[in-house]
C-alpha cells in the first residue's frame, strides 16, 4: 500500500515537473473520452425520447397492417401499395369478436390538400373512429372531439392538430368552428387537439394531422378500405392471446403473408435498434480518437523512459525489482490516461448541459464507468510496452547512461 | 561472505567476443576492508558490478553467504542489493529531482521491512555526515562532497553488511576526498562493515587490509 502511494506520488511529481507535456498527452484521452461519452449521451437521450413519444401514443396497442412489416427485426415498409390485404369494415366487425380487445379502430390515411380559403397546405388525413382519441391518448384543447354519432351520420366535421390549425389560421384557437376545404369538399373544424410534441424521430407527427370520422370521408376513400386496423388490448397480459385470436380471424380471409400484427413495442424496438446501431457506429468512430490518445501516451512514456534511464539504473542498484520499475511506469501511464478520462467526463457533462436545451441528451452512469474503465485499460495497454522497456533495462547500462 | 568462483565476463562487440574478466576466484570476508586497484580498462568496474549483483557473470558463480546467486530470482537479487549492499558511486548517482532527504530514503521504498523508523534513521545519518542542513536541497544545489556524503547516508539507510564504493573520491577535490575516505574507514572500524573500495589510485589502495590488484581482467 505504502509502495503504491509512493509510486503515485512519484508519478504526480513527475507530472508537475512536465505540466505542459502532461496536459497535452492527457488531452488526447480527454477528447476521446468526451466524444464517446457525449455520443453515448445523445444515443441514450434519443432512445428515451423515442420511447416516451411511443408511450404517449398509447399502450397495449396492436397494429394490423397489410403485408409483412417486421421481418427479421427491422422495419420493412410494406403497405397496401406493395400488395397484401386491403382491410375493410367487414374485418373491423369480425375483429370485434376478439375477447381481449377493448377497441377495434380502423385507420385510413391519405395525403390531402387542406385550404382555409387563404392558405393551402399539404397534410395527412387520419380517418378513424372516435375511439382513436382514447387509444392514442389524444386530448382536445379547444372545441370537442368527434363522436360515434358524427361518424354514423357522416357529419362533415374534423378535428385538427394544433400545428396545422396554426398554419392555416394563425392561432390554434381561431381555427375552431371554421370551415376548411379538403380536396374541394368543405368540412367544419369542431375541435383542436393538445400538442403531442415531437414528430420527426420515428413517430408520426400527430400535431399536423386532420382527424375525421372515417365514414364522413368515404368520398375520399371510394373503395372504403383501411390502411390499418388498430386494436387496443384490455391489458398488457392479454396482448398475446389477442394476437393469436386476431390472426386466426384474419387468416380465414387472407393469406398469412398478406397481413401483419405488430405490437407498438415491436415497432419501438425496431426503431430503437436502428438508432442503437447508428449510435454504436458513431461511438466506434469516437473510440478511434481514444486509440490515438493512447498512442500519444505510449509515445510520451517511451520518451520518459529514455529521459529517466539513469534514475532507473540508480533505483535498480538500491534494490528496485523489475516489477517495481514496471509498476512505477505503468502507474504513471494509467494516471495520465485517468486524468484525461476524468477531464473528458467533466467536459462531456458541461457540453451535455448546454445541448440539452436543443436536443435530448442524457449521460448514463454506465457510460461514465465505461469511460473510466476504458481510460484505465488504455493506460495499461499503451503503457505496458514502455514500462516493460524500463523494467528490462540493464542496471549497469542504465546507471552509466548520460 | 562474498565469494567469486571462477568468474568470467565476456562482452560481444558485434560477433567479436571481448573478454573483460578472465576466470577470477576471490573471497571477501565479513568485516574486512578490501581495495581493488587497477588502471582504467582493467575490468575493475565490471568486477564491482559482479560483486554488487548489478550484473551476472558469463561463467562461474557469485556466492553471497554461500548462496549461489545465479539461482536467485530478480526479486531475491534486488532484495540483496537493497538490504545487503550499499553502493557508493564516483558520479554520486543521486536522483536529481528528489531532495537529499528523499534520496536517502529511497532504498526504504523497496525494502520489504517497513517496521523501522526510516525517517529518524535518515536524520541520524544526515547529522552524522554533517549534511542535515541540506535535507531539503536538491543534489545539483549542493557541493560534490555533500552529494557524496548524502550517497553514503543513502547506502547506510538499511544498515547493509557491505559497502561497495566505486572510485568514491574520483569526482572530489583532495580535501573532500579525504573526508569521504575517513568516513569509509570509520564504517569499517566502528560500524564493522565490510568495505570494498574500487580505485585506480595506489594511495587509496594502500588503505586496504586486503588489496586486490587487477590488470587486463586478471587478478594477482
Amino acid at each position: 500500500m505504502e509502495f503504491i502511494l509512493t509510486t503515485i506520488k512519484t508519478g504526480v511529481d513527475n507530472f508537475k515537473r512536465n505540466k505542459l507535456r502532461t496536459f497535452l498527452t492527457s488531452l488526447g484521452i480527454l477528447i476521446g473520452v468526451a466524444s464517446v461519452v457525449l455520443l453515448l449521451a445523445l444515443g441514450t437521450g434519443l432512445k428515451k425520447y423515442i420511447r416516451n413519444q411511443f408511450e404517449s401514443l398509447g399502450t397495449n396497442l396492436i397494429n394490423v397492417l397489410p403485408g409483412q412489416i417486421l421481418q427479421g427485426g427491422g422495419i420493412r415498409p410494406g403497405g397496401g401499395a406493395l400488395g397484401g390485404a386491403e382491410f375493410d369494415e367487414k374485418d373491423v366487425q369480425r375483429l370485434k369478436r376478439v375477447q381481449a380487445a377493448q377497441y377495434i379502430i380502423p385507420i385510413f390515411i391519405k395525403s390531402i390538400n387542406v385550404s382555409s380559403g387563404k392558405e393551402t397546405k399539404f397534410a395527412d388525413l387520419y380517418a378513424s373512429s372516435e375511439e382513436v382519441f382514447i387509444a392514442r391518448n389524444l386530448e382536445r384543447q379547444y372545441g370537442r372531439l368527434f363522436t360515434r354519432a358524427d361518424n354514423a351520420k357522416r357529419a362533415k366535421v374534423v378535428v385538427v392538430g394544433p400545428n396545422l390549425a396554426k398554419n392555416l389560421f394563425g392561432t390554434a384557437e381561431s381555427a375552431l368552428s371554421r370551415n376548411i376545404d379538403i380536396n374541394d369538399q368543405s368540412y367544419r373544424i369542431i375541435g383542436i387537439l393538445k400538442s403531442k410534441g415531437g414528430g420527426g424521430f420515428g413517430g408520426p407527427d400527430f400535431d399536423s394531422f386532420v382527424y375525421a370520422p372515417y365514414k364522413s370521408v368515404f368520398s375520399l376513400n371510394p373503395k372504403k378500405t383501411f390502411f390499418s386496423i388498430l386494436i387496443k388490448a384490455k391489458d398488457e397480459k392479454s396482448t398475446n392471446s389477442l394476437k393469436t385470436q386476431a390472426k386466426a380471424i384474419l387468416s380465414q380471409r387472407y393469406d398469412e403473408e398478406d397481413f401483419s400484427l405488430v405490437e407498438q413495442t415491436e415497432i419501438l424496438n425496431a426503431v430503437t435498434s436502428i438508432f442503437a446501431v447508428m449510435n454504436s457506429v458513431l461511438v466506434l468512430i469516437g473510440a478511434i480518437s481514444l486509440i490515438v490518445g493512447g498512442i500519444g501516451i505510449m509515445n510520451i512514456m517511451y520518451v520518459s523512459v529514455v529521459e529517466r534511464t539513469r534514475e532507473i539504473g540508480i533505483r535498480r542498484a538500491i534494490g528496485a525489482t523489475k516489477q517495481a520499475i514496471l509498476t512505477q511506469f505503468l502507474a504513471e501511464s494509467v494516471l495520465l490516461s485517468l486524468t484525461g478520462g476524468l477531464g473528458g467526463v467533466v467536459v462531456s457533462y458541461l457540453i451535455t448541459f448546454f445541448i440539452q436545451q436543443y436536443f435530448p441528451a442524457e449521460i448514463s452512469i454506465m457510460s461514465v464507468i465505461i469511460a473510466f474503465g476504458v481510460s484505465t485499460l488504455i493506460g495499461v495497454g499503451f503503457g505496458v510496452f514502455p514500462a516493460r522497456k524500463a523494467a528490462e533495462l540493464s542496471p549497469i547500462e542504465a546507471i552509466r547512461y548520460e | 561472505m562474498i565469494r567469486l568462483d571462477k568468474v568470467t565476463k565476456v562482452f560481444y562487440l558485434g560477433n567479436e567476443p571481448l573478454t573483460i574478466l578472465h576466470p577470477i576466484t576471490l573471497n571477501i570476508k565479513k568485516s574486512s576492508f578490501v581495495t581493488i586497484v587497477g588502471p582504467s580498462g582493467s575490468g575493475k568496474s565490471t568486477l564491482m558490478y559482479l560483486l554488487g549483483l548489478l550484473d551476472a557473470p558469463t561463467t562461474g558463480k557469485v556466492f553471497i553467504n554461500d548462496i549461489d546467486t545465479s539461482r536467485l530470482s530478480d526479486e531475491k537479487i534486488s532484495a540483496l542489493r537493497n538490504q545487503f549492499i550499499g553502493f557508493i558511486f564516483q558520479q554520486f548517482n543521486l536522483v536529481n529531482k528528489l531532495t537529499v532527504m528523499e534520496n536517502i530514503l529511497l532504498p526504504s521504498i523497496y525494502s520489504l521491512d517497513k517496521s523501522q523508523d526510516f525517517k529518524q534513521r535518515a536524520f541520524d545519518l544526515m547529522s552524522r555526515f554533517g549534511i542535515d542542513h541540506r535535507k531539503d536541497s536538491f543534489p545539483n544545489k549542493i557541493s560534490g562532497g555533500e552529494q557524496q556524503r548524502a550517497a553514503i547516508a543513502r547506502a547506510l539507510l538499511l544498515n547493509p553488511e557491505v559497502i561497495l564504493a566505486d572510485e568514491p573520491t574520483g569526482n572530489l577535490d583532495s580535501k573532500n576526498g579525504k573526508i569521504i575516505l575517513d568516513y569509509l574507514k570509520t564504517l569499517h572500524k566502528e560500524d564493522k562493515k565490510t568495505v570494498i573500495i574500487i580505485t585506480h589510485e595506489q594511495q587509496i589502495a594502500a588503505m586496504g587490509k586486503q588489496k586486490i590488484k587487477i590488470k587486463d581482467g586478471r587478478i594477482n
